[in-house]
């Protein structure tokens, strides 16, 4: 691999896993724990945040030469609030129902941190074609940890996984969704419920980062000593 | 460039980019808007397979909306009102046949205390005794008042405010008839 690979490399894995803005940099909480008590929900949240995180890091990525330390956060802010209204209007036009639903999250994007912080700290540094690989990734390591939190919740919650998202969405699935629990927690799909499963994704994170150190330690001084 | 000028070229452009959005899209919104309202009206409906449309406005009353199955009218359907419940207001949604029967109370808002005040809520012995009284002819009125209407015991007043509500309906009923006269000759 060339330089330029394995710094994308590092770049696209960094948002998925090594610094995921969920996991790790706990932002964007709000949406997160919020919307995650349906894996459509959660869905439909985790594909706009990701959509408007890349298009706001390729924008301003273009931006730059008139960015100037006066004006760039308003001017980061205007941009990321323009594509949150603009995926607010399409979403409201084409699936009404659904922004029934999650309306309030879609505007509250435009406060999302993670974003903002994703702009500050990389597009408006960054050629365009790095800040969208960090949008991308970004939005990515998003939205994954958003859908695992959808579908457990619901799944844990209310016993069924996809329930109303045929309805919601067109796609041909159940309206009752698939069912694979019997006697579900409900607790699960209210606000606590939330907290327990972040905290357990994290926890679950970290357990896997602590064994794959202690691994390569291991084989480190394994091959010292051999 | 001055600061103040990009952030003004910036703003005014995405401003623009919205608004022709919003253009192009506002005419669908309102659309889905008006069916999702159609569409939980006629959860207040006695019918599940009757539909909900919009009575061409008149004056300044209430919306007041037709009750339709397979395009025949089967009545009207508006909002009523009180202010007299045990805790203020009380909101309803009445709907009756084209002669003035009534056909359905469906309480939408209140705040009657749990447990006593629920009497009014669908589907209640209380709320269901309404049904088939005519709103013109018949008098709505409670027993102790003389009418024909049982009071529940312990919750005499949020009774009484229903009582009150559909006498306060009578006139928005009197609008839609003449409403419909008007459409039909």
């Amino acid at each position: 691999m060339t330089d330029r690979q394995t710094s994308e490399h590092h770049t696209f894995s960094q948002g998925l896993w090594g610094n995921n803005p969920a996991l790790i940099q706990l932002l964007g909480l709000c949406p997160l724990l919020a919307v995650s008590h349906y894996a459509i929900t959660a869905i439909t949240l985790g594909v706009i945040s990701l959509t408007v995180m890349i298009a706001a890091n390729g924008l301003i990525s273009l931006l730059r030469p008139l960015m100037s330390e006066l004006i760039r956060l308003p001017l980061q802010i205007m941009v990321i609030a323009s594509l949150v209204s603009i995926a607010d209007l399409l979403l409201q036009a084409f699936y009404f129902e659904l922004h029934e639903r999650i309306g309030l999250f879609v505007a509250l994007i435009v406060t999302n941190c993670a974003i903002l912080g994703r702009a500050e700290l990389m597009a408006r540094r960054s050629p365009i074609r790095h800040a969208l690989l960090d949008g991308l990734s970004m939005g990515l390591g998003f939205f994954w940890v958003m859908c695992v939190m959808g579908m457990l919740r619901e799944v844990l919650g209310r016993g069924t996984l996809f329930a109303e998202a045929g309805r919601l969405t067109g796609f041909p699935l159940p309206d009752h969704g698939i069912q694979l629990l019997e006697t579900p927690l409900q607790i699960m799909v209210f606000a606590p419920g939330a907290f327990f499963t972040l905290a357990f994704l994290i926890a679950g994170k970290n357990y896997l980062d602590q064994r794959n150190e202690s691994r390569q330690a291991d084989r480190i001084s394994q091959q010292t000593s051999s | 460039m001055k600061p103040a000028l990009i952030l003004a070229t910036t703003g005014g452009l995405l401003a623009l980019i919205l608004a022709l959005l919003n253009h192009w899209t506002a005419p669908q919104i309102l659309e889905r808007q008006a069916e999702a309202k159609l569409a939980a009206l006629s959860r207040a409906l006695p019918d599940p397979n009757e539909t909900v449309h919009l009575l061409p406005p008149k004056g300044d009353a209430n919306e007041i909306y037709w009750s339709k199955q397979a395009s025949e009218p089967t009545g009207y359907l508006y909002s009523i009102r009180t202010n007299a419940g045990y805790s203020g207001k009380i909101e309803a949604w009445l709907s009756v046949t084209l002669s003035g029967d009534i056909r359905r109370i469906f309480t939408f808002a209140h705040k009657e205390t749990p447990g006593i005040g629920h009497i009014i809520e669908p589907d209640q012995p209380f709320i269901r005794q309404f049904e088939g009284v005519n709103l013109l002819s018949d008098s709505i009125n409670l027993r102790s008042n003389g009418g024909e209407i049982d009071a529940v015991t312990g919750a005499t007043i949020t009774s009484r405010a229903i009582v009150d509500a559909l006498t306060r309906g009578q006139a928005t009923f009197i609008a839609a008839s003449s409403t419909n006269k008007e459409i039909e000759g």
